[in-house]
């Protein structure tokens, strides 16, 4: 393809990749990866690093609307995030080492995971006390209603903690922002309320990312022709799903695409198996 | 103990019209809650919003300005990204990056954009560390210096260190 018509297309497909990892809360790393390997026949380090990029143009975009609403704890945040940059340096670390074919089977398992993990019921695990790591780091904090705030609790962080640093590899290895696992320890595990979980893992993301960028950048995996317009088109996209999500229903959505991602997982686990990568 | 509801001679003041009209606000505060958050936090999570904001639309200005020199100087070339063949070594270093940048390659501007981006998360922390020092809260700002140390070593690491 000549350079002109492949820009043109994967501007299109980040795009499109972009609205529907905002309108899912999966982010577009999780489409986008898939996307260019199997449809464009790009590398999958090529792919993975151009995705790593988009999250964190992403991350900071969303930062930028989010953060001033009063919603983001950055206290959980920056705390999650030490081990969340620790994990992406391991990440990092193996990326350089892992061959293309094991990465595009690691990331179609992932995708498996993160289908089942937004599919499942939602278990409400029985109340223990508040956190003593929580109260000691003055952990907790208040998010805006209508009339003031609301305070809350937090427990098990460094059951979070633990988890955070897994979430941290995967993103470092696989160029996603791993928004999904985030969420899902601050929501479930810290019982966060759910906005104040999505934006602290919108905050933290693009760090995390940047601490294995800057790394991908060595190893000459973010190659300038691709990431230009995976950057820019999941960037558009982003804002355009997010104005989209305030008027549709999103539950009707997550399964829809659960199916959607499924599909990817297998045809990466496929073409990794039989070497077409 | 309240008064009787009588309707008060002359002016109607005093501890009766305090204790029956106006509802009084008890405000209890306990040591062991969680501290309310002074209004110094709000105005740097404005300044941090700001400076992302700044960030980002650089790093996508050179992006985009970048990209297109980069187009329209290629645009008949054929792209081949299935084999991996790395990024030329010039476009993986920061002086590299400044040095293509300055001359005006497409490619060179789009990487120094993409570290820009990479950047601007290093001065995130860094303001936020702030904050937690103007909140005066030594935890956490030796817990933001953990994640600038973290993040340092990746970027000295990636693109700061002569390969």
């Amino acid at each position: 393809m000549s350079v002109i018509i492949f820009t043109l297309c994967v501007l299109v497909g980040s795009i499109l990749a972009g609205i529907v990892g905002a309108l899912t809360g999966l982010g577009g790393g999780v489409i986008l990866v898939p996307m260019l390997v199997l449809l464009f026949k790009v590398n999958v380090h090529y792919a993975v690093g151009a995705s790593l990029m988009s999250v964190i143009a992403t991350s900071s975009g969303a930062t930028v609307a989010y953060l001033r609403e009063g919603y983001t704890n950055l206290r959980v945040g920056m705390f999650l995030q030490v081990a969340a940059a620790a994990g992406a340096l391991v990440g990092a670390f193996i990326a350089a080492r892992i061959h293309a074919r094991e990465l595009t089977i690691l990331f179609g398992i992932t995708l498996l995971f993160s289908a089942w993990l937004s599919l499942r019921r939602k278990r409400q695990s029985a109340a223990g006390s508040p956190d003593k790591l929580a109260h000691r780091l003055r952990l907790s904090g208040s998010y805006p209603v209508s009339g003031g705030r609301q305070e809350y609790q937090i427990y098990n962080s460094s059951g979070a903690f633990a988890l955070m640093l897994g979430a941290g590899t995967l993103s470092g290895l696989l160029g996603i922002g791993s928004g999904s696992v985030k969420v899902l320890a601050m929501d479930q595990m810290m019982r966060l309320p759910y906005k104040v979980s999505t934006t602290t893992s919108n905050f933290m993301i693009g760090i995390t990312a940047a601490v294995s960028a800057a790394l991908y950048i060595s190893l000459g995996y973010i190659d300038p022709g691709l990431t230009m317009p995976v950057m820019l088109g999941v960037l558009t996209g982003a804002m355009i799903g997010a104005r989209l999500l305030m008027k549709t229903r999103a539950t009707s959505l997550r399964v829809l695409f659960s199916v959607v991602i499924l599909v990817l997982a297998i045809e990466m686990i496929y073409s990794g198996l039989t070497g077409r990568f | 103990m309240s008064e009787p509801d009588t309707p008060a001679e002359g002016p109607a003041v005093g501890p009766a019209l305090t204790q029956q009209n106006t509802p009084v606000e008890v405000v209890v505060i306990d040591v062991h809650d969680p501290p309310i958050r002074p209004p110094v936090e709000e105005r740097m999570q404005r300044v941090i919003s700001l400076v992302l904001l700044c960030g980002v639309l650089a790093s996508a200005a050179l992006v985009v300005l970048g990209g297109a020199l980069y187009v329209f100087r290629h645009a008949t070339v054929t792209t081949d990204y299935e084999v991996f063949r790395g990024t030329p070594t010039e476009l993986r270093t920061f002086r590299g990056v400044m040095a293509a940048a300055f001359r005006l390659s497409g490619r060179g501007m789009i990487q120094l954009g993409l570290m820009l981006l990479v950047g601007v998360q290093v001065v995130r922390v860094f303001l936020t560390g702030i904050l937690f020092a103007l909140e005066r809260d030594r935890i956490f700002v030796g817990i933001s210096g953990i994640v600038l140390a973290l993040l340092m070593f990746g970027i000295i690491k990636g693109i700061l260190w002569r390969q």
